[in-house]
């Protein structure tokens, strides 16, 4: 008797949950976190660090409000090299100033804040 | 003024038996040396505010300036859902208007945006979020938009597939429900847009990177571009994720940062979801094209880029709490995913106005939720244009609001729901 493949067929493969079948664009870095190093825990992945954005400095509190309101909102947000602050959440819990380009990705600095490089 | 050439089903069979060339939906044009109005940026803002200046005001010495291709930035990579359940009195009336332009623009624009009105559900799984959507749902009525808490039953109606019982992490207790919102073709309001304002005489000048702008004493007077300068006393900033870089150029800095959003699509499957589903408390949604493909969003990532890259985090987190929403697509595949850059601003608001230069107007700040307010922007944007002045729907979304700290409070509609 013929069998209709069709309606024998299994699936060879155990199901899966959502396996991702192809590498998303990967233009400007690949499907990997970004790992830092930090200078009290060593390398670490990106997602146990919360980030604060670009460093901006901080006027002093008896400014007039449209400065503070400039500190509060008003962003550089460059496209390449960027200061920036990172909180080591779920490591050594320490604010840390990193060097990114955020364009590439790469990481050329980082160190704790109230160190040299402040 | 070239008409714009007409398509019907009577075409499509005619030119595809006989295999003739389409005609060409716009010409290609040499860079001018002087426009009325530059427009920066090619996606549904720039397009739309192109075409209603043309269409509502006869201003058609109008260049759109578009360093790749038109849509080629978020406009081609959202997810399309439409809606206007937001939770500020100036954005639900905004983005009605938006709405209510969505539902004639196949018409206007001769061309299909398959605009498809399924309904919106954000769901809600705990007390607090059932509370905003309470506030929400009175906010929407008051403005006439069709919006209402529903309960778990009414859920399992409108969408079988979810899992409405309480064994899951977070169960589902409500949900704001809107019946107007759904999904449009995002490249077809794209091209809509460029065909129609084409045909009235706006040149679009894709590969055509912005380098610089010419201010003299807080005036513009023109523009470098990659293909030469224009002389022109009218710029109209429509760069969403490069928008902080464009102000940069005529000297003015805006309070926003970039990150991209990713977004994910299945294998597409016979149709089963109707609705478009949003879960705040999970950081997701998904709806299901007319191709039978789930199309998944999340939040934005959780740093700063202007890099499209995709990231394994995303699909392993999106996966999981997909499975908590909808156990029975444990199966499905995923086909591809991708990232698009957002511009956030702080309090969730679009930025639209004139800026301390004079010439030299943004209609940026669109961050995960902009590709619906196109149209409405678009109109809005061009009657700022003609008038000299912003009209009513945009007023609260001047950039002066955040020198005299009168932001917008939209983040708990805005945040995940898009
Ligand atoms: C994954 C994802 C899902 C989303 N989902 C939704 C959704 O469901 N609903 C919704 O309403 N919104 C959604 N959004 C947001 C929406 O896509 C955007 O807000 C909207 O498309 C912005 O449109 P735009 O025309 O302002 O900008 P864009 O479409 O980004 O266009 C800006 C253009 O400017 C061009 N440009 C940049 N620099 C220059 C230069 N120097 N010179 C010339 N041109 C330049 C770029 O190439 C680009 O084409 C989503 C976004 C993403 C990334
Ligand atoms: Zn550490």
């Amino acid at each position: 008797m013929a069998t209709r493949s069709g309606a024998s067929r299994t699936r060879t493969t155990p199901p899966v949950l959502l396996s991702v079948e192809t590498p998303a664009d990967s233009r400007g870095g690949a499907l990997v976190m970004l790992v830092i190093v930090c200078p009290n825990c060593g390398p670490r992945n990106d997602n146990e660090f919360n980030f604060r954005g670009e460093v901006i400095p901080r006027p002093s509190v008896d400014t007039d409000p449209a400065t503070w309101r400039r500190y509060l909102y008003m962003r550089g947000n460059t496209s390449g090299w960027q200061r920036e602050r990172w909180f080591h959440v779920s490591g050594c819990r320490r604010f840390l100033n990193i060097e990114r380009n955020n364009v590439t990705n790469e990481i050329r600095m980082v160190a704790e804040v109230g160190g040299d490089t402040t | 003024m070239t008409r714009r050439p007409r398509f019907s089903a009577w075409k499509l069979i005619t030119h595809g038996l006989s295999r003739s060339p389409w005609p060409k939906v716009w010409e290609q044009h040499e860079l001018a040396s002087t426009y009325d109005v530059v427009i920066v940026g090619g996606g549904v803002h720039g397009l739309a505010t192109a075409y209603y200046l043309a269409r509502n005001h006869g201003i058609t010495n109008v260049a759109v300036v578009e360093k790749s291709y038109i849509g080629s930035g978020g406009s081609g990579r959202n997810t399309a859902i439409v809606r206007s359940n937001y939770l500020t009195v100036e954005g639900s009336r905004f983005y009605d208007r938006s709405v209510k332009l969505y539902e004639r623009l196949a018409s206007d624009l001769n061309f299909n945006v398959m605009f498809e009105q399924r309904g919106h559900m954000t769901l809600a799984h705990s007390d607090s979020s059932l509370r905003t959507m309470r506030w929400r749902a009175e906010v929407n009525k008051l403005q006439g938009i069709d919006s209402a808490v529903i309960s778990p039953a009414e859920i399992k109606e409108l969408a079988p597939f979810l899992d409405t019982s309480d064994h899951p992490r977070y169960p589902i207790l409500g949900a704001l429900w809107h019946p107007p919102g759904g999904i449009v073709r995002h490249d077809a309001v794209v091209w809509g847009y460029a065909r129609a304002a084409a045909a009235l005489g706006v040149h679009i000048h894709q590969e055509t990177e912005l380098v610089g702008i010419d201010v003299k004493s807080d005036r513009v007077v023109g523009v470098q571009t990659s293909r030469g300068p224009i002389s022109t006393s009218t710029v109209i900033n429509c760069t969403a994720g490069w928008s902080s870089l464009i102000a940069a150029m005529a000297g003015v800095s805006l309070p926003i940062t970039t990150r991209p959003l990713q977004a994910a699509v299945t294998e597409p499957v016979k149709l089963f979801l109707h609705p478009v589903i949003v879960s705040g408390s999970l950081h997701t949604y998904v709806s299901q094209t007319v191709r039978g493909e789930l199309v998944f969003g999340a939040t934005v990532d959780p740093f700063t880029s202007y890099a499209t890259r995709g990231t394994l985090e995303f699909t392993t987190d999106l996966a999981g709490h997909m499975l908590e929403l909808m156990p029975a697509i444990g199966n499905m595949r995923l086909l591809r995913q991708w990232a698009g850059l957002c511009d956030m601003t702080p309090d969730y608001g679009p930025i639209i106005g004139p800026t301390a230069v004079d010439g030299f107007y943004v209609d940026v700040g669109w961050g995960t939720y902009g590709f619906k307010a196109g149209p409405v922007a678009g109109e809005s944007v061009a009657a700022m244009i003609a008038d000299g002045k912003p009209g009513d729907l945009i007023g609260p979304f001047g950039l002066d609001r955040f020198e005299r700290g009168t932001l917008t409070a939209e983040k708990g509609a805005a945040a995940v729901g898009h």
